[in-house]
């Protein structure tokens, strides 16, 4: 009995072993491979032509009708002071077009229809520009390009890749966000690590409420990121001249001022001037959860606060539901700064105060994401953010009666699809 | 005498085990005529999630997305560890930053077979019992 179960159980091992043995023979080539293979397949009107869109239907409202929370610094007003309830803090609508007429080139142009700096709802052009691979891991672009300042930054206006409703504020705030001129993009893998370098080159024209033109010149981004299995790691380093003619006029009064203007101006002009960040991110997803975080310092030689800002950030994934917990801040700070002595110049102080005062607050978010159909999603957000004593904050049309310290509560609804 | 049973029945046990673990409720297949042969995860991860485009020896190569959910939620899980909404993410981020597009979807298994064998650098995926003649299973290293 025993001898018949060793010959059935030695049997079995040898076919076991045998079929092990022709998947290892299966791995070599039977033929000599020809010299290339490319696909020989035609390329359709689909696969030239490709067009797609994302948006965003939300509404915020906020607990405090002293000051306007908004989402980014092109919104003129937003949730609290101005309205209860917007909808102008996160709906959107984003087209793109993109031509692939050969394996090599492409051409991409992204518009996108939000609140902007003057009120109107007028498109802008997000992303144009074209693209050639020069090999397979190498492509050059020309054209109007997204920043690659942070890890989520050329798609924070893409909701729907986004954990949250909108990338944490005290973060995400970045005055010129695009720029037209040159980019480059390597990607390479490493054995068990992928890495991506892109690097951009140009300059920026945008425009902020008040009609205050910023300029940025020889603007240029290097962002290095390194994929090892659920975990990536991102560096980048960003640096542009600044010029922001509006402020430097009013910077300027401060001249009539004797030498204690005259060192106001000199500290805080913003013509011409240097602003520079260096970026660290790290984000962690095995698929049932997620976290991560970033870090930035940006340095100034200008009215705009050099500090460190960070966030981090987790979430479960429930089948369709992720609920998440987010942690950010920002402190921005000039440290002392020159002012102008004698009493009745006060007013004049505490208006420079407001242009460059340091900057401090925090905000704690919880939300959740769910996955209600294939290409879309609903999320829900509590931000509660809280200010500080002496310090500025992120907010706009901050009334007299907003005490530094106090905090905002800011519920958010929105729906998120791609199509 | 006895211990040589143990020996046999613990090899069996081994041998058994890893034939479960390689009997995948996905495999990866290419057409009979492919010059490809073998392939590491990183390779199919980076083709089908579009970092990468080409193979070395072979040149570019075409990754095939299937229609069918659950084929697709086993592939991307065994594949490229991720989930479903991680995949749709992942295109959603490529796609707004002009990263590129996701790979064409075949809406049946006859489809796949048909565009393999007309293209010898095209990969795709399919449950082990939809494997025939027309195709090979690539050899994951």
């Amino acid at each position: 009995m025993t001898q018949m179960l060793s010959y059935k159980v030695l049997a079995l091992s040898l076919v076991l072993i045998a079929d092990l043995a022709i998947a290892e023979e299966a791995v070599l080539p039977t033929e000599e491979a020809p010299a290339s293979y490319e696909a020989n397949y035609a390329r359709g009107f689909s696969d030239v032509f490709k067009f797609s869109g994302f948006g965003t239907l939300g509404v915020a409202g906020s607990d405090n009708d002293r000051v306007d929370f908004i989402s980014n610094l092109t919104q003129p007003n937003g949730a609290g002071y101005t309205r209860d309830w917007t909808a102008t803090l996160d709906s959107r609508v984003g087209v793109q077009l993109t031509f692939l007429p050969t394996d090599k080139f492409s051409a991409v142009l992204q518009v996108t229809a939000e609140q902007d700096w003057d009120n109107s709802w007028n498109p802008d052009v997000e992303w144009a520009f074209l693209q050639y691979a020069l090999t397979p891991n190498l492509s050059v672009r020309a054209g109007r390009m997204v920043l690659p300042l942070y890890m989520f930054s050329e798609f924070r206006k893409v909701g729907f890749a986004l954990p949250w409703v909108r990338p944490p504020n005290e973060f995400y705030n970045v005055p010129n966000h695009t720029v037209d001129g040159l980019g480059v993009l390597y990607q390479r893998r490493f054995g068990a690590v992928n890495y991506t370098f892109y690097g951009t080159y140009g300059e920026d024209d945008s425009r902020f409420p008040g009609d205050v033109h910023s300029k940025a010149r020889e603007a240029f981004t290097l962002s290095n990121t390194f994929e090892y299995k659920d975990t990536s790691f991102r560096a980048s380093y960003g640096r542009a001249k600044l010029t922001l003619e509006d402020l430097d006029d009013f910077f300027a009064i401060y001249r009539n001022f004797g030498p204690e203007g005259e060192a106001i101006y000199d500290e805080f002009s913003i013509r011409d001037r240097e602003y520079s960040q260096l970026a660290l991110g790290v984000w962690h997803d095995p698929g049932k959860w997620f976290a991560g975080g970033e870090w930035s310092r940006g340095f100034s030689d200008s009215f705009i606060q050099p500090g460190d800002s960070w966030y981090i950030t987790g979430g479960y994934r429930f089948n369709k539901l992720t609920p998440y917990l987010t942690y950010s801040k920002t402190r921005r700070d000039h440290g002392t700064t020159p002012h102008l002595s004698g009493p009745t110049l006060a007013p004049l102080n505490d208006l420079l105060f407001t242009f460059v005062g340091p900057i401090r607050q925090s905000t704690i978010t919880v939300g959740t994401r769910w996955d209600f159909a294939e290409n879309a999603a609903f999320k829900v957000q509590l931000d509660h953010i809280m200010t500080e004593e002496n310090s500025n904050t992120l907010f706009t049309n901050v009334q007299p009666n907003f005490d530094e310290g106090d905090s905002v509560n800011l519920l958010s609804l929105t729906v998120d699809f791609v199509f | 005498m006895n211990r040589v049973h143990v020996h046999l029945i613990s090899l069996s046990l081994l041998l058994l085990c890893n034939a479960v673990k390689a009997a995948a409720e996905v495999v990866v297949v290419v057409g009979k005529n492919s010059p490809m042969e073998s392939l590491n995860s990183h390779e199919i991860s980076d083709i089908f999630l579009g970092n990468a485009t080409a193979l070395p020896k072979i040149g570019k190569v075409m990754p095939l997305d299937r229609s069918e959910d659950r084929l697709r939620a086993a592939f991307y899980q065994d594949y490229t560890g991720k989930n479903l909404p991680q995949i749709k993410a992942h295109w959603a981020k490529n796609i707004f930053t002009g990263r590129g597009y996701p790979p064409k979807v075949v809406s049946s298994i006859d489809e796949l077979r048909a565009i393999l064998l007309k293209n010898p650098t095209a990969i795709g995926y399919t449950s082990p019992d939809k494997v025939d003649g027309s195709m090979k299973i690539l050899i994951m290293k």
